[in-house]
């Protein structure tokens, strides 16, 4: 069963009196444990994809899958939990609860869900997630202590912390120097082998969109490359 | 402590500033509600006590008229012809009363009003004050009241002794009009109307008191005989011509004519004609008719003192049903009734008082509820990401809620203990009433406030409902925002 699958979705906004058609008709598959680029220049629409993924947005018309689940018409109970329980997030200005230090921010996806983690199974994950990112010397820091790339790796523990099937990336890379975005995307592609989480990240940066083992190319809202390299397509 | 918490605390310490400005109106709002009910509950208490101890007692038997009645009579817009009604039934209930096992004591009272004149040595009169006549059963009275009149001179009635007993007040405003110092001993004459003309009448002074702890209201009565009120007010029952004038009476209404009565004569020139001093002290019966004789059997009130408070509703229930019974024109009222309007001026100032907090509640609300909007829209992309990652609806109204519920509780909390400490030196020192305006308010010359559990309650109760209220705007604001918001755009 695909982890994604997106059917002739398109996506319009109103503007005005007039309307954005961001997304005109898009199809497209992702594998589970894929590690995915959706690259395209801005306005493409990928952060509108990711959205529609991540049932944080609608389709004007087409299905979005989501580990088989029709998004459609679902109540916003049901949307919650679909994104806490099987999907993470990370987003390009890092999003940190701010009056949360790190450990509390990984934790905090376990504390607002309908099961209960024991503390202590809690506390040892929480634990591995810091380490796995680099930042068990900063478990009591607050965001506001942290550099950018800091941050970045607390918002992918913390979008690890649900253990979900699919974790969205919206541009996690563009608020970060290159060598630092790279060390990100690296970091991440670590966690999807070592975890095998699905990985879903937007980007316009050619040097990391390569990283990628399945590339989804857009443009003007259609897209124009659906790849998988050949690594993955052995694998 | 659960996330919500650590987040609502955390997120308030960390804005401070408005924080503050919120919990700043919170504190000074609950320190006022404390304060001021405290104060307003005391004040009350000690209205309610001054009146019951020193003249309503707690339960009042009264006549029926159309408007209401008090111990200051009728309160009619046709305040003239006004009358405060006869007590139907007065032997039947007097009885009841007596017998009825919470009745500690009881007074038989009647009511009017009159010009007060000093009567010269030479037969003239001299100044001119306005006194409220209570005419009592003098033994009665001090039975059932013994601490609420302080003789400054002279004596109180003795039984069957005819004569008044001045207030101060009127003592003082009678002696500055007449230039001269009024004292027991002196004579006075008393012009009051009644539905059939003017009565006057003289009688001596027999002391000059006042009311403890009392209102200036209070200042301008005096107790009189009963006779000489009754035939002021007119309470007089039909009788043969010959039983009620003696010669001197007649001497006395054949010196006056019609053209003194409404010609511009005053009542020092009405009297000049009848001996000071006289045997026969019915000076003046200008609309009397002569077919009749003074009621002796007339009252207007009957004052009970009760051995317990909480027994009133009880007495008032038992007599109640002997008047539908017996079918009596007549009326059981409580002291407010029987003291108004003067008793209802705190009720008065605490309406006033909770109509000032209702607008500054609606302010409290108005500024926290901006203060709060303000605070959820810069954390509109915290919230937008809380639920991005999977927080509900409801996560976002617990921690909105919390934080109004830590505003509402640390702060209001510090309010009360405020006001708490505010009261208990106020109660330590009392505050002493330095103008008429808080002698009203007080209920006596000094208010030693109490702290009122019901005040403190209610305040905390006013406090949470301006918190929620305040917090229904934000929070709406803050479900509305979407995990859309969280996110970059493509």
């Amino acid at each position: 069963m695909p982890a994604v699958t997106l059917t002739d979705v398109r996506k319009i906004y109103p503007l005005g009196k007039t309307e954005v058609h961001a997304v005109k008709g898009v199809s497209f598959e992702i594998e589970e444990g894929d590690f995915v680029s959706i690259a395209g220049p801005s306005g493409s629409g990928k952060s509108t994809i990711l959205n529609l993924i991540g049932c944080i947005d609608t389709p004007t018309s087409g299905t979005v899958q989501v580990m088989g689940t029709d998004t459609a018409g679902m109540a916003d109970r049901q949307v919650t939990e679909l994104r806490h329980d099987v999907l993470g997030f990370i987003f390009q200005s890092f999003n940190l609860v701010p009056v949360l230090n790190v450990a509390e921010n990984v934790e905090f996806p376990l504390l607002i869900g309908q099961a209960r983690v024991p503390k202590a199974e809690r506390a040892d994950w929480v634990s591995y997630l810091i380490e796995a990112v680099g930042l068990e010397d900063h478990r009591s820091h607050r965001p506001t202590e942290l550099s950018g790339g800091q941050r970045q790796r607390v918002a992918i523990a913390r979008a690890l912390a649900n253990k979900p099937r699919i974790v969205l990336a919206d541009e996690p890379t563009a608020n970060l120097d290159s060598e630092t975005g790279e060390q990100i995307i690296e970091l991440m592609k670590h966690m999807n082998a070592e975890l095998g989480t699905t990985f879903v990240f937007s980007t316009h940066d050619p040097a990391i969109v390569g990283i990628a083992d399945h590339i989804i190319r857009l443009h003007d809202g259609l897209v124009t490359e659906d790849r998988k390299s050949d690594s993955r397509r052995s694998a | 402590m659960s996330v919500v918490w650590r987040i609502a605390i955390r997120n308030l310490q960390e804005h401070r500033a408005k924080s503050l400005i919120v919990g700043t109106i919170i504190l000074i709002g609950t320190f006022v509600l404390v304060v001021g009910n405290s104060l307003m509950d005391s004040a009350a208490a000690g209205i309610r006590r001054s009146f019951i101890d020193n003249f309503t007692g707690h339960v009042v038997l009264a006549g029926v008229a159309d408007a209401p009645v008090s111990l200051f009579g009728v309160r009619s817009t046709d305040f003239l012809n006004a009358r405060t009604p006869r007590l139907d039934g007065y032997e039947q209930l007097r009885q009841a009363v007596a017998d009825h096992p919470d009745v500690a004591a009881w007074s038989p009272q009647a009511s009017d009003s009159a010009i007060v004149n000093l009567a010269g040595e030479d037969g003239t009169s001299v100044g001119e004050s306005f006194s409220q006549l209570w005419g009592i059963e003098p033994a009665r009275y001090r039975e059932a009241f013994p601490d609420a009149a302080e003789l400054i001179s002279g004596s109180f009635l003795e039984p069957d002794q005819v004569g008044i007993v001045l207030s101060e007040g009127t003592a003082d405003d009678l002696g500055e009009s007449a230039d001269r110092e009024v004292r027991p001993g002196d004579r006075v004459l008393l012009t009051a109307t009644t539905e059939a003309g003017i009565k006057v009448r003289e009688v001596a002074v027999t002391g000059i008191f006042r009311f403890r702890n009392a209102l200036p209201q209070l200042d301008s009565v005096s107790f009189v005989d009963i006779t000489t009120l009754r035939t002021l007010t007119g309470m007089t029952v039909s009788a043969p011509a010959e039983q009620i004038l003696t010669e001197q009476q007649i001497a006395g209404l054949g010196s006056v004519d019609e053209s003194d009565l409404f010609g511009g004569g005053d009542a020092g020139s009405l009297v000049q004609e009848v001996e000071a001093g006289s045997e026969a002290p019915i000076l003046l019966d200008l609309g009397g008719r002569e077919e009749t004789v003074v009621d002796s059997g007339a009252w207007h009130f009957l004052l009970l003192k009760l051995n317990r408070p909480g027994a009133a509703a009880r007495v008032t229930e038992d007599l109640e049903r002997l008047i539908a019974e017996a079918d009596l024109n007549a009326q059981v009222m409580g002291w407010v009734g029987a003291a108004a309007p003067m008793s209802q001026l705190s009720d008065g100032f605490k309406i006033v008082f909770n109509v000032v907090i209702i607008v500054i509640a609606v302010v409290a609300v108005i500024i926290i509820m901006n203060t709060l909007v303000i605070s959820v829209t810069e954390r509109i992309s915290e919230i937008g990401t809380m639920r991005a990652i999977g927080a509900r609806k409801g996560f976002v109204r617990r921690m909105i809620g919390a934080e109004t519920v830590t505003l509402a509780f640390v702060f209001g909390g510090a309010g009360v203990l405020l006001g708490l400490v505010l009261l208990f030196i106020l109660g330590a020192t009392g505050i002493p009433a330095s103008n008429l305006f808080l002698r009203i308010l007080f209920g006596g010359e000094v208010l030693r406030p109490e702290v009122s559990p019901g005040s403190v309650g209610f305040s905390l109760v006013m406090v949470a409902a301006i918190a929620v209220v305040s917090s229904l705007y934000p929070l709406a604001v803050a479900l509305r925002i979407s995990p859309r918001q969280a996110m970059g755009t493509g």
